[in-house]
């Protein structure tokens, strides 16, 4: 297809974008001057482009069109409701008309492609023929988007300039860089100049392409008008901050979600206006589209003063769809039973219509939103109206991360899905996962996190011993209402980083989005933490679990122990264990601090006394010096009745689930566990008795 | 590549892997970057030795090694970046190649060229062209049709599932 063409498909799409919009305002402002002359340009710069390139159909639809529109501006003609739908008509007909020129590069003879009943509907309109019925549209049919125009964009000359300009400034600095080699004082200047001009550059290509989100917007006045005819509502669409700029490739792909939603919203939110009239609100129902820019993200709000979402029809489909329980329907908060409407084949609608509710529902809405980094929220209040949140990112290509090092390699984590960054030193190693089965958890304040350990599902050599000797980072990571954290073994820089698509063979790990170049050339993968999620099979509900809950859950699941040596047997030291319950803390202190008063052991601890308990003998070993030049001791610090009490150990081996075993229980009241798969004397009871 | 009935010589790049002579029509070679290390990518199927940056994109870089099922080394690897499918113009996808070192340009006149003998092992069943009598001795020459990881993947058992990583790639 020839240039010509293309830029007269991209400008004819524009223009009827444009008549679209002003169609729907005049139904509200029939006799606006300016709007039937934005609609006249619209159609006669079609009809004046076709005659020059041979479209003669196209041209014969126009000139009808324009005739009509003609009328309308000198005030032969009202714009009446059939008259704009009318004209809508003629809209639909040159859009059809245009996209079978993007497809096929000719009009088309085709049966289907005969226009003489809408120019004889149109001859009807202008009050020169015979009045026709106008033909009756789907209301897909102006609703159709165009490929033109999704793969051109428009450009302010003024931000191609100041791009030029960069560019000039660009090679500019780099002629006098290779000039300066070997200079190193001018080498430094130049460099920040580099990195700035860089900057600059990188901010200005963004804007080019960035796109208000109007071009988006606009299209919905028309399908809020069809839609809310067919289902016989009353609607209006108010629209707000349509001047925010968004990546052209990310407006593209919250189209279809957001026309869904919008769907949803007129179909199944806005009742009838009879019933909202029982209900006691206005007959016509409100749809609020918009935009706003929130912190590095756009933000766009679809809100109805519908029906809302009932939450006990969401649980009681849910139940019958078998998605959960009726136990844990009955459990679940509002909020979580709410977000079951993003579950695959969830629908709530009774019956199909023809609108929507054909299976694809809001799950489609969010795994395209996603698809590009997206999130999407629902709140809704029965009787109130039902808000629809989409946040994307500004723009895709380049994304602020954090990148990590684990098994001696580079990758990057994706800031936006970075909560918090814990640093576990290698003496809280050991004490910091806790496990549950097979679960590994991660205690963060009140919050037991499943923990996810980044060598292991890339499956590197396993290093665990290095997470113990020299501790490790936890990254606290948030997606999709699913809370994780992923261990590595260093945290690098936080990079802006420069998205490349992978190619065929590295696409199919599924475990990366992409990769990039870092600073120092070489490749890092980026972490696709959706999937990384699910691979290490982290599920939203465990996350729920907060706090107390989850903690209760552990214990009844498995006593949990201090495992620690006591008394040396030899060459051996007695595996001891503790419940961990009866445990309040583990001190090091030096073995100097140790005082003792009438023979026995004590410690100032915290303002207070504390007396020792050495039974076993370990602290007498240690003092006595058959232990080998040791200056620490561990003191494990329990509650006896009232009273506090140390019990100096040799050192602490692990904490880890167990099993009491009571039918070996010794005479003097000792039992045994098996704690971490090998047996070890459990010394609280004794400890306890002895008060 | 062979159906260019109208070359009675073709000019082929030398390579080579495993201590024999490999050969790669050069119009499909985009460019020979030379000796480069190899990013490799946890959990990628063996015969995917990496990553290479490339003018500003990410090439997955195969190994002709692994392919041919030898032992990986660590010395020095050389990267070839080889043109996309000529038929799919716009979407055709670049990919690299590794082996152990990068010859010069050889014309070879099509008339020697043997075909793959009947005999030849799975691991080079699909990878080569065929055959030719050189004075230096045997020239096997690629297809690089055949190398593309999107048809290693559908060709290789296990392929993408099997989930290897060869810590001694790149």
């Amino acid at each position: 297809m020839d240039n010509l063409t293309q830029e007269f498909l991209a400008e004819s799409f524009e223009g009827l974008d444009r008549m679209d919009r002003c169609l729907t305002e005049l139904e509200a402002r029939p006799e606006d001057a300016e709007l039937i002359g934005e609609i006249f340009r619209a159609v006669h710069s079609i009809k004046g482009a076709t005659g020059f390139l041979g479209f003669t159909r196209l041209e014969r639809l126009a000139h009808a069109g324009e005739h009509v529109i003609g009328a309308l501006r000198s005030g032969r003609v009202r714009a009446t409701p059939e008259v704009v739908s009318g004209l809508l008509g003629l809209m639909d007909g040159l859009r059809t008309a245009i996209l079978l020129i993007e497809q096929t590069g000719r009009e088309g003879g085709r049966a289907e492609d005969d226009d003489s009943g809408m120019i004889a509907m149109l001859a009807g309109l202008s009050g020169d023929g015979p009045v026709v019925e106008a033909a009756t549209q789907g209301p897909g049919g102006g609703s159709q988007w165009n490929e033109v125009s999704e793969k051109t964009l428009r450009i302010d000359v003024e931000v191609l300039n100041r791009m030029m300009n960069l560019v000039g400034e660009l090679v500019l600095t780099r002629n006098q860089m290779l000039r300066a080699q070997g200079d190193a004082e001018g080498l430094t200047e130049l460099t920040l100049r580099l990195d700035g001009v860089t900057a600059d550059l990188r901010q200005t290509v963004m804007e080019a392409r960035m796109q208000p989100v109007t071009h988006l917007f606009g299209k919905f006045p028309r399908i809020v008008r069809d839609l809310a005819l067919s289902c016989g509502k009353s609607v209006v669409l108010e629209v707000s901050g349509t001047e925010t700029g968004l990546d052209k490739t990310l407006l593209e792909a919250i189209k279809d979600p957001l026309t869904h939603a919008l769907r949803n919203a007129i179909d199944h939110g806005i009742e009838t206006p009879e019933v909202r009239m029982a209900a006691g609100k206005p007959r016509q129902g409100m749809v609020r589209l918009a935009a706003c820019h929130r912190s590095g993200s756009v933000v766009i709000e679809l809100s109805d003063d519908g029906a809302g979402i009932s939450l006990s029809r969401v649980r009681a489909k849910a139940i019958e769809r078998e998605l959960v329980s009726e136990a844990q329907a009955a459990a679940m908060s509002d909020w979580d039973a709410l977000q079951m409407v993003f579950l695959p084949g969830f629908s709530t609608s009774d019956e199909v219509t023809h609108v929507s509710g054909r299976g694809v529902g809001m799950d489609v809405v969010k795994s395209n939103v996603e698809r590009v980094g997206g999130t999407v929220e629902i709140e809704s209040r029965e009787g109130v109206g039902t808000v629809v949140r989409l946040r994307v990112p500004l723009t895709l290509a380049i994304v602020p991360a954090l990148v990590v090092r684990s098994g001696g390699q580079c990758f990057c984590l994706p800031q936006s899905a970075l909560v918090e960054l814990v640093h576990v030193t290698w003496h809280e190693a050991r004490l910091a996962v806790e496990r549950i089965g097979e679960a590994e958890l991660y205690r963060l304040r009140e919050t037991l996190l499943p923990m996810v350990w980044l060598d292991r599902v890339l499956e590197f050599d396993s290093s665990e011993w290095m997470h113990l000797e020299h501790g490790f980072y936890v990254a606290v990571l948030e997606i999709e209402g699913r809370r994780f954290g992923l261990a590595v073994d260093e945290l690098m820089s936080p990079e802006e980083i420069v998205v490349k698509a992978l190619t065929c063979g590295l696409r199919e790990v599924g475990l990366f989005s992409g990769a990039t170049v870092l600073g120092n050339g070489g490749i890092a993968m980026i972490l696709d933490v959706m999937s990384l999620a699910n691979r290490a099979g982290v599920h939203p509900m465990l996350d729920k679990l907060r706090g107390q809950e989850m903690a209760v859950w552990a214990e009844e699941l498995k006593p949990r122990f201090v495992v620690f040596e006591g008394k040396m047997h030899g060459a051996q030291a007695e595996r001891v264990a503790m419940p961990i319950g009866s445990v309040e803390r583990i001190e090091v202190l030096s073995l100097g601090a140790v005082e003792y008063a009438g023979g026995r052991p004590l410690l100032q601890y915290g303002g207070t006394l504390l007396p020792l308990e050495d039974s076993s003998g370990v602290l007498a070993e240690m003092v006595n010096g058959r232990a080998e030049a040791a200056t620490e001791m561990t003191v494990l610090i329990f509650r006896r009745g009232t009273e506090r009490v140390g019990l100096p150990v040799r050192r602490v081996l692990e904490v880890a689930g167990g099993e009491l075993l009571p039918e070996l229980a010794d005479e003097s009241g000792d039992s045994m566990a098996i704690v971490g798969e090998r047996v070890a004397m459990v010394a609280g009871e004794r400890l306890q008795g002895v008060a | 590549m062979r159906g260019d009935a109208g070359d009675a010589e073709v000019m082929l790049c030398s390579l080579s892997v495993g201590g024999q002579m490999y050969g790669i029509d050069t119009r499909k070679i985009r460019e020979v970057l030379g000796i480069r290390v190899v990013q490799r990518i946890p959990l990628a199927p063996k015969y995917i030795a990496g990553a290479v940056s490339y003018r500003g994109e990410v090439l997955t870089t195969v190994s002709l090694r692994a392919l041919l099922g030898l032992p990986a080394v660590v010395s020095e690897t050389w990267v070839i970046v080889l043109d996309g499918d000529g038929k799919r113009q716009g979407n055709a996808e670049q990919f690299g190649l590794m082996v152990d070192a990068v010859g010069g340009v050889t014309m070879v006149s099509r008339d020697l060229l043997r075909e793959n003998p009947p005999a030849l092992s799975d691991a080079y069943r699909g990878l080569c062209c065929g055959a030719f009598r050189t004075r230096e001795g045997l020239l096997v020459e690629l297809d690089p049709e055949g190398l593309r990881p999107e048809r290693l993947a559908e060709r290789m058992p296990g392929g993408l599932k099997k989930r290897v990583v060869d810590r001694g790639l790149g």
